[in-house]
Formats: C-alpha cells, sequence, structure tokens
C-alpha cells in the first residue's frame, strides 16, 4: 500500500503477536508491529506448552501415557471453545505447520514433534513437569544421561543429576530441590537422582540482592561465563554427575552460553524453568525483538489509545493524537496480564475498542465485588484451576476475524489472536504459548490475504 | 482407642490444671496459672489465636463504649491496658483516633459539643494506660491532617488508643507460660474430657481429657484436678464433651478487609448505613477497615468474609474516605466473638463483659469451668479472676504478678537500628523483629549469625527473615506454614504469598522433618487460603494478579498438577 501504510497492523509483540506479523510478512505483507509493555511472553519460563494432561498424576507426567498430538485430539473432543476446536482444519496440521516456522524462526527451542511425548523439565518450585518443547538452554530430563523413557521397572546405576544452587539465594535450595526431584522420581519408579552442589557466586556484598535476569546478564560475556564455568566445574570434579540442572544463568543476550560452558565443565549443563521474571522470559522477548527485526518489520511503541472497528476500515488511534489504517488488523493485546481485557466499572472489556466479550460462546457482562456480584463466581473457587473470567476474551470465527455482538464478524479487517481470544487460558489449560502461536499464525496470514497478500 | 493413648499412670494426675483454647484467654490464663506455681498443660485445637484472638481489630482500648452506664468498665479496662503496655511495651503502639462529625444538619454543632464533653470525661481514665488527652480540631485542621476526608465537617474530636498484634500477644503468653513450667500443645483437639465413675456408674467430678493431635493422629491423655474451657465461640461445643455441662454463647461473626497500604494518617471513625460505628485504621505497613457484627451459625472451623460484608464495609467507610474504593485490598479476616448469650438484643447492644461459669454449681461437673466473653484488652485480668478460681481448688488464694511480670522479650527497649548494624541485617526486618520479639530479638538473630544464610529475606514483603521462619518452628510452636504467617506475617503482604509460599513451606517442612512433596502441598494449600481470603474484595486490576498466580504456580511450575495428588486428609 501508499504512503507507508503497512498491509497489516499487528498490536502486540507477544507470541502471539510474533507469529501473527511472521506468517503475514512470509505471506508478502508489510507489516508493522505496534508493542507496548511487557506482557505475558516476557513473564514466561523456559518452557512452551501446546498442549498438556492436566490431570497428568506425578507417574504420568514423568512418563507420559500420550503423544502431544493424542492430547490435541482429546483437549478438541472435550473443550468446543478452545481455538484448537475453532480453528477448522485438522488442527493438530495448523499446529504443526505454525510451529515449524515460529520455532525455527526463534531459533531458541527444541523444533516440535507432535508425535513425541514432549520434554521433562524441571521448575524452580522444585517440581517436574511435561512440556511440548523447551528452550535449548534447559535442561530436558528425559533425555539429559539417556534416561531411559520406556515402561522398564529397572536402570541398572541410577543417573546422578547435580543440582546447582548459588549459595546464599534466597529463592531457591539445592538441597530441598534435589530432595524434591529425587523423591518425584522414586514416586514414579525412576532411578534417577539428584544431589545438591553448591556454588560460592555470591562474592561480594550486595551480589545476593541481584535479580536473576542480572546474574543471567553475568553468564553473557566471556568472562562471566568462563568464571560461572570454572566455579561449576571445580564443584563437580569429585562428583560422579552425568548432567547438571541449575538456575536460568545460561545468559539471556546471547545464546552460545551454554555450549561454551559445556565445553569447560564436560557435562551437559541445563537450566530449569522459572516462569515470572526469570531471564528466560526475557531471552524470549530479545529473540522476538531481534527476528521481528530480520523478517522486516516496522516496529512502533506509540502506545495504542483505541481501535475504531468500522465496517469501512478500522483505524488505529494513538496516544499522541495520530491515526492508522491497515489492509488488516491483528490484536494480539493478551488476556489479563497484557492488558487486552480489563475491568472497568466492574464489567470485564476488551481494552482498545468495543468489541464484545465472550464466555463460552455467549456475550455475558460479568461483575467483581465492586458491584455486589460474588468474585468467586468470576474467579471460580480455585485459583489454579480458574473460573470464567479467565476463559472469557474477544469471539472469533475460524478465520480469526473477531465477533461483534450477534456473533456476526465485526469487521472484515479485524483479526484476533492469543490470549485475548475466547476460551483460551494460556496460563491454566496446558496449551501455553503454542495456542498463541498456532492462532497468531493463522490469523497472520488471513490477514495478509484480506490486505491483498498472499 | 485406649491402646492408642500415651500410657499415663492413670491414677496420679499429670498436671494441676488443662487449659482448653489457645486463644488470648487460654494463653492468659495458663501462663498466669504457671506463674502461680500450678503444672499446666493447654490444648489447642488450631493454632494460637485462630479464632477471634487474632482476627479481631487488634486494639488494647480503654472501653470509651463504657463510660456512660458502666464508668466502672472503663476504668478497669484503662487500669488493664495500661498494664499490658508495661509487661509487653514492644508490642503496642499508639492509634491516633479521629472522629468526624459531619455538618449536615443544625445538631452537628450540638453532636460535636456532645463528643467533645464525652471525651473530656474519657480524659480522666487515660492518664491510666498512658494515652493522650482528646482535642477537639476545627474543620480546616481535619482537612489538613486528613486531605483525603470528603464532605462538610463539623470538625472533629481525637483520642488516643494502643493497638496489637494479636497473635503475638496469644504466642507471648504461651511462651511465657511455657518457660514456666507449662506444656502447650498445638493441633491438638480434645476429644474427650474424662469423668470420675462411681460404683453406680455415675460420672462425678473431671479427672482429664484426652486430646489427639490432629496432625499426627496421636493421641495424649493428660489428667488434673481442674479443666479450664476456654474455647471461645466453640465453648459450648467444648462444654459438651464433659456430658451434663452447658454453656452459653451468642456468636457474633467480625470481619475486617485489608488494604496494601496506609491508606489515612488516623485511624477515622465512620459510620455505616445502619449507623453502626466502623473505622479504617492504619496498622503496621497496612490498613484494616472493620468491622462487622452478626449472628453466626456456621462451621466456627471454616470461616470466611462474604462479599456482602465486604461491600458494607466499603460502602461504610467510602462516605468519609472514597479513595477507598480504589484502594487494593489484599486480604480480608474473620472470627467469631464469644459474646455472653442474651436473646433480644441487636448484635451491637450485646455485652463485651465475661463470666466464669463453674460447672460444678450449675452442671454438676465439678471441676470444669468455662471462660465466657471476654475482649483482648481485658484478657489479662480475666485471666487473672479464672486464676484466682483456680487457686482455691490448691489450698487458697496466691498472688498474681500478670500485671508486672514482663512477657519474654517485654524486659527491656530495643533500638532496632543498632541491632540491624550488629548483625548486619536490613533494617526494615529488624524493626519488625524487634516489635514482635523484644529483647529477644538477639536469640532470634544469633541463628543469622551461625548461618549467613538465614539473612536471607523470605517474605519480601513484610519483610521476614529465613532465621525468624525457624525460629518460629522451633522456639514458638509453629508446625504449619499458616501457622508461622500468624507468628511472623509471612505471606501476610500485598504479593499475596507469591513469593514467599513455596520457600517458607520448604523451611517448615525441613524444621519440622517432612518429606518435600508435604512442602508443595502445604505451599499450595497455603495460596489457596489466601487467594479465598482475598477473593471476596477484589476488583478491577487486581484480576491480573490472580492471572500470574495461576502462571506462576499452576501450570507454570506444576504445583497444581502434583499436590492435587499429594494433598489429602484434613492437614493444613
Amino acid at each position: 500500500m501508499s504512503d507507508g501504510q503497512a498491509d497489516v497492523i499487528v498490536i502486540g509483540a507477544g507470541v502471539a503477536g510474533f507469529s501473527a506479523a511472521l506468517s503475514a510478512r512470509r505471506a508478502g505483507a508489510s507489516v508493522e508491529v505496534i508493542s507496548g509493555h511487557a506482557g505475558a511472553t516476557s513473564l514466561s519460563g523456559g518452557a512452551w506448552d501446546v498442549c498438556s494432561d492436566l490431570y497428568a498424576s506425578t507417574d504420568e507426567i514423568i512418563r507420559p501415557l500420550r503423544t502431544i498430538a493424542e492430547e490435541i485430539e482429546t483437549l478438541v473432543y472435550e473443550d468446543p471453545h478452545h481455538p484448537y476446536s475453532r480453528m477448522g482444519s485438522p488442527a493438530t496440521a495448523l499446529i504443526q505447520a505454525a510451529h515449524d516456522a515460529v520455532l525455527t524462526a526463534l531459533a531458541i527451542y527444541r523444533p516440535l514433534d507432535l508425535t513425541s511425548r514432549g520434554v521433562l523439565v524441571a521448575t524452580d518450585l522444585g517440581l517436574l513437569r511435561r512440556t511440548a518443547t523447551a528452550q535449548d538452554a534447559v535442561l530436558d530430563l528425559a533425555s539429559a544421561g539417556t534416561l531411559d523413557t520406556s515402561v522398564s521397572e529397572h536402570v541398572p546405576t541410577p543417573i546422578s543429576t547435580g543440582v546447582l544452587s548459588l549459595r546464599g539465594d534466597r529463592n531457591t535450595d539445592a538441597r530441598f530441590l534435589s530432595a524434591s526431584w529425587t523423591e518425584l522420581m522414586s514416586l514414579a519408579k525412576k532411578s534417577r537422582n539428584f544431589a545438591p552442589l553448591y556454588i560460592d557466586f555470591f562474592n561480594r556484598k550486595d551480589d545476593a540482592l541481584l535479580h536473576p535476569h542480572e546474574i543471567a546478564a553475568i553468564g553473557d560475556s566471556d568472562e562471566g561465563s568462563a568464571r560461572i564455568a570454572d566455579l561449576i566445574a571445580s564443584a563437580v570434579r569429585t562428583n560422579k554427575f552425568t548432567s547438571v540442572v541449575m538456575p536460568p544463568i545460561l545468559g539471556y543476550k546471547r545464546d552460545d552460553v551454554r555450549a561454551r560452558m559445556e565445553s569447560v565443565v564436560g557435562l551437559s549443563l541445563g537450566e530449569w524453568v522459572q516462569p515470572l521474571a526469570g531471564p528466560q522470559g526475557l531471552r524470549l522477548s530479545r529473540r522476538i525483538d531481534e527476528v521481528l527485526r530480520e523478517v522486516g518489520c516496522v516496529r512502533s511503541d506509540t502506545p495504542v489509545k483505541s481501535l475504531d472497528v468500522r465496517a469501512s476500515g478500522s483505524i488505529v488511534h494513538l496516544e499522541n493524537g495520530t491515526q492508522k489504517r491497515a489492509g488488516a488488523i491483528v490484536l494480539c493485546t493478551g488476556k489479563h496480564v497484557g492488558g487486552g481485557l480489563t475491568m472497568r466499572g466492574g464489567d470485564l472489556v476488551e481494552s482498545l475498542s468495543a468489541l464484545p466479550v465472550y464466555i463460552d460462546g455467549h456475550v455475558q457482562p460479568l461483575g467483581s465485588s465492586a458491584d455486589g456480584r460474588d468474585p468467586f463466581h468470576f474467579f471460580g473457587n480455585d485459583p489454579f484451576a480458574g473460573g470464567p473470567g479467565f476463559r472469557a476474551g474477544v469471539g472469533y470465527d475460524h478465520t480469526m476475524r473477531a465477533r461483534d455482538r450477534r456473533g456476526d464478524v465485526a469487521a472484515n479487517d479485524v483479526f484476533v489472536a492469543g490470549a485475548l481470544l475466547e476460551g483460551v487460558e494460556p496460563s491454566r489449560d496446558g496449551t501455553g504459548l503454542g495456542c498463541c502461536a498456532t492462532t497468531g499464525f493463522v490469523a497472520g496470514r488471513n490477514a495478509a490475504t484480506q490486505a491483498g497478500r498472499g | 482407642m485406649s491402646a492408642s493413648i500415651e500410657s499415663v499412670p492413670a491414677e496420679r494426675p499429670t498436671h494441676d490444671v488443662i487449659v482448653i483454647g489457645g486463644g488470648i484467654n487460654g494463653t492468659g490464663v495458663a501462663r498466669d496459672c504457671a506463674l502461680r506455681g500450678l503444672r499446666v498443660i493447654l490444648f489447642e485445637k488450631n493454632d494460637l489465636a485462630f479464632g477471634a484472638s487474632g482476627n479481631n481489630s487488634g486494639m488494647i482500648h480503654g472501653g470509651p463504649r463504657y463510660l456512660t452506664d458502666h464508668p466502672e468498665v472503663t476504668q478497669e479496662s484503662c487500669r488493664d491496658s495500661g498494664y499490658i503496655q508495661a509487661i509487653a511495651p514492644n508490642l503496642l503502639f499508639r492509634i491516633p483516633f479521629l472522629f468526624p462529625i459531619p455538618a449536615d444538619s443544625a445538631r452537628s454543632k450540638i453532636v460535636l459539643a456532645a463528643v467533645d464533653a464525652f471525651f473530656s470525661y474519657y480524659d480522666k481514665f487515660q492518664p491510666l494506660k498512658h494515652g493522650k488527652p482528646h482535642t477537639r480540631l476545627t474543620p480546616s485542621e481535619v482537612r489538613r491532617l486528613e486531605p483525603g476526608l470528603v464532605g462538610d465537617i463539623a470538625g472533629a474530636v481525637t483520642f488516643d488508643e494502643w493497638g496489637t498484634d494479636g497473635h503475638r500477644l496469644c504466642v507471648l503468653n504461651a511462651i511465657d507460660a511455657r518457660e514456666h513450667g507449662a506444656s502447650i500443645h498445638v493441633h491438638h483437639e480434645v476429644e474427650d474430657v474424662l469423668r470420675e465413675r462411681s460404683s453406680d456408674g455415675k460420672e462425678g467430678r473431671v479427672i482429664g481429657v484426652v486430646a489427639r493431635d490432629r496432625l499426627t493422629g496421636a493421641r495424649v491423655k493428660a489428667l488434673a484436678k481442674v479443666v479450664v474451657n476456654a474455647t471461645g465461640a466453640w465453648s459450648p461445643i467444648t462444654a459438651s464433651l464433659a456430658r451434663g455441662a452447658k454453656t452459653k454463647v451468642r456468636p457474633g461473626k467480625g470481619i475486617h478487609v485489608v488494604y496494601d497500604r496506609r491508606v489515612s494518617n488516623y485511624a477515622i471513625a465512620s459510620n455505616a448505613i445502619d449507623g453502626r460505628q466502623i473505622f479504617v485504621m492504619p496498622w503496621g505497613n497496612i490498613s484494616w477497615i472493620g468491622t462487622t457484627d452478626d449472628d453466626f451459625y456456621g462451621d466456627l472451623d471454616h470461616l470466611t468474609a462474604t462479599t456482602d460484608e465486604v461491600r458494607y464495609l466499603v460502602q461504610g467507610v467510602a462516605r468519609v474516605l472514597p479513595s477507598i474504593r480504589e484502594a487494593r485490598v489484599i486480604g480480608t479476616t474473620a472470627g467469631v466473638r464469644p459474646t455472653l448469650f442474651e436473646y433480644g438484643p441487636l448484635e451491637d447492644k450485646l455485652s463485651r463483659e465475661h463470666e466464669i461459669v463453674d460447672h460444678a454449681s450449675r452442671d454438676g461437673v465439678a471441676g470444669l469451668y468455662s471462660m465466657i466473653g471476654g475482649k483482648l484488652a481485658s484478657f489479662r485480668s480475666f485471666a487473672e479472676e479464672m486464676t484466682d478460681k483456680v487457686c482455691l481448688e490448691f489450698g487458697g488464694p496466691r498472688p498474681c504478678s500478670t500485671h508486672k511480670d514482663p512477657l519474654p522479650g517485654g524486659d527491656a527497649l530495643v533500638h532496632a537500628d543498632s541491632v540491624a548494624e550488629t548483625y548486619s541485617v536490613p533494617e526494615p526486618s529488624v524493626r519488625r523483629l524487634v516489635y514482635r520479639h523484644g529483647t529477644r530479638v538477639h536469640a532470634v538473630l544469633a541463628r543469622a549469625t551461625k548461618d549467613p544464610n538465614e539473612r536471607a529475606v523470605v517474605c519480601a514483603c513484610e519483610p521476614v527473615l529465613e532465621c525468624e521462619v525457624r525460629h518460629a518452628c522451633r522456639e514458638e510452636g509453629a508446625r504449619t506454614l499458616d501457622d508461622v504467617s500468624r507468628r511472623t506475617r509471612l505471606g501476610l503482604g500485598a504479593c499475596g504469598a507469591m513469593r514467599c509460599a513455596h520457600r517458607g513451606a520448604q523451611i517448615v517442612a525441613e524444621e519440622t522433618g517432612r518429606a518435600p512433596r508435604e512442602a508443595h502441598a502445604m505451599a499450595a494449600r497455603f495460596l489457596m487460603d489466601r487467594y479465598q481470603n482475598r477473593a471476596v474484595g477484589i476488583a478491577g486490576a487486581q484480576v491480573m494478579q490472580e492471572e500470574l498466580l495461576a502462571s506462576r504456580f499452576g501450570i507454570g511450575a506444576g504445583l497444581f498438577a502434583h499436590t492435587r495428588r499429594f494433598s489429602g486428609g484434613d492437614e493444613r
């Protein structure tokens, strides 16, 4: 299009926005990405969920019964409101295609194989979880040190993994973590031992006050990573470990830190997963920024004030008073954390447009305690299981176009993707970043077509 | 059942007095009895200060509400408030109250003059509790002191009260009792009150109790001549264990809403929509609004505030301080007052006075006493009264010293800044440590000197050090993360325990010899409790925090998936 106007405007630069921009760009559209503050992507951990067995017991987490593809089929069967069920063509094919493009471009994740049972990662709470794929820097406990994932009960010699802790770290303690992981493995009848391993990393008075990302940044310098590697090497010297699992300290500004350290230590090294304000989310955000630039997207960080949804061509109003139009607009602003949905006057609304909020297939007003409605109705009784307010989102059809109050397409040029969608709750339903990537990918491709490209 | 009971020689009493209940009355009477040389054992079904003692407004007030009808009650309250200050100087802090009079009618000026006169009278008692005399403020002075107040104000009166931490007051009483020979058992539910049995099968005097450890299932039998039922709102249930003994209370539920910061300079009294007096009160680094008073008929062990109660308080306070609607709710408290039974009057009109029931004369159950009613501010004199009665069963009066013997750590004032420097720990933490532990702060921080890792700040909001968490488990009888939170305020700050639940639970599991999976279950349950506590009051952008909570612990870290299989039973 003319006058520097982009074919497609993507609002939001999390995983959904990234994958929408990527697919629109691949389809030949010019793309402008407008991003505001950090959202859920930069708070994510090193794990990348696509679909999980939420009801797995401890041994099923460690020795999963089914492949990811089989989990997806179950979800599609059980939940008609989840995007995987709404996107039309076989969900598995779309998911695989989207991830082939997105993960290859990001280049810091293991490729996704839907016929596999994913990777087994350790978390900073001392638990284990199964995830579709994980950052290269994260240790896969199912493969590292060749853990036998078949159903055999006997592994001749226990595999021993060192659990590295920075002495004096207030958040994690290797003694507890190793005891907990050993216990979980033994509950699942796997003989795998974890043993604590401390390094005196904090050698200056205020070091202990460093935030996780500041510690990770030390690993980004040649000197810093050499120092950490030396500390680890001398700590593991007397032990017979096959691998070491550590806090996310393998740098986040460059991607070769792990390989460099492994060459010094001589063992497979890997991080545990640390969601919320850890370096792993920052690492992902950095790669998103880099790749968006590489593929030639225009970036803008002027905040969006509102989105005027019109059949005659929707308009993006910016905080600085200017307006933008495009062939198509993709909204990828997240749910509550990104600010895509917000509570206004006790009601849940989409924050930029007048698009209605759907819950379980219906437009439904939902209040909070402010107007006397019982918040448990909104949040649910169980903070981990979620309630209607967390599944709420913008309604959409199979092309990812937003719906209006009557259920019709609100405007041909407005698409939605990611956590903002109705029926998805990435932080709870186990479809995580994978759902954002897939819906973003479909929305971006359709937006490019709408804009006359692709 | 008897096979599993710890073997105790059946005929000889193991103790002199058995106290049931670890609230302020129970711990107060246990301390007093112990100080007077009696052998005491205390059983608490949940934790110290689990009920009304830990969920009230935390005020050691002088009882101005009794001033017009029963000035002698006010006098006694003020004198006792003075005693509590003397024995626990670290634990009390001044709360200046502001009583604004709205200029909404022609009578406003008269009301102001009347209130002024009323507090002039109250001033006569203030010296007993080292309170400052009241002042009368002009509207412009009120605006300057409390800019958030709205509406036409005819003026205001200030008066002075004392605040405290009800949990700590109970814990310190219990520790002092223990140091004077008492044994304190938390999470022990008394299942049976044992009585003498004559040859014809008739039951006589109480001789002891059987209690079950709710965390391990082990049973303990204790034998003593006197059993004191100090279980507050639970007291009818406890008394009924002694077959034939009855007490009557009129349980009145009261809730508070807790905010993440101080929303006002003064505690401000206001009227709710039904004319009842409620208040907003700065307390430490947070604020409370309270309180409600409603007859309660539900399950005393699982008490939560409801949306309606929260709305009632918020609406009432918003009449004078509208900004309260924008403030961030981080939790609620709920407790049940063990008010003396009376049929008919409104909840508010019920007496806050106390009464000792001697079941010998009333129900023919000799040796059993019930402490009914009472309030935090006068716990000491109530305990003294009860102990006087108990002493009569052991050969006559013994002198009481609870009004002059300091509570643990209350023997001198400690300067936080010098302590912070000595141990090189953050000063904000030390201030709170000194508040909670007085001179015993050195015992807590000595741990950190031994192991510098224990200087780590486990709870960043409050902020609680690792050494205090371990100290609470080792020295203060905490057995769960909840118990630690009552003793240290861990997890009660703005983040809803997101940052400290799992590390706190790990430490508690370590200290109490539990497996890692129990630490996970304990953390999950604590987070769940905090959530359910807060959810009734939250609104607006706070929904974001809930989504973060889920991603942090639920799917994100696998806490939920594993703990569903781990947890089970009644264990907290």
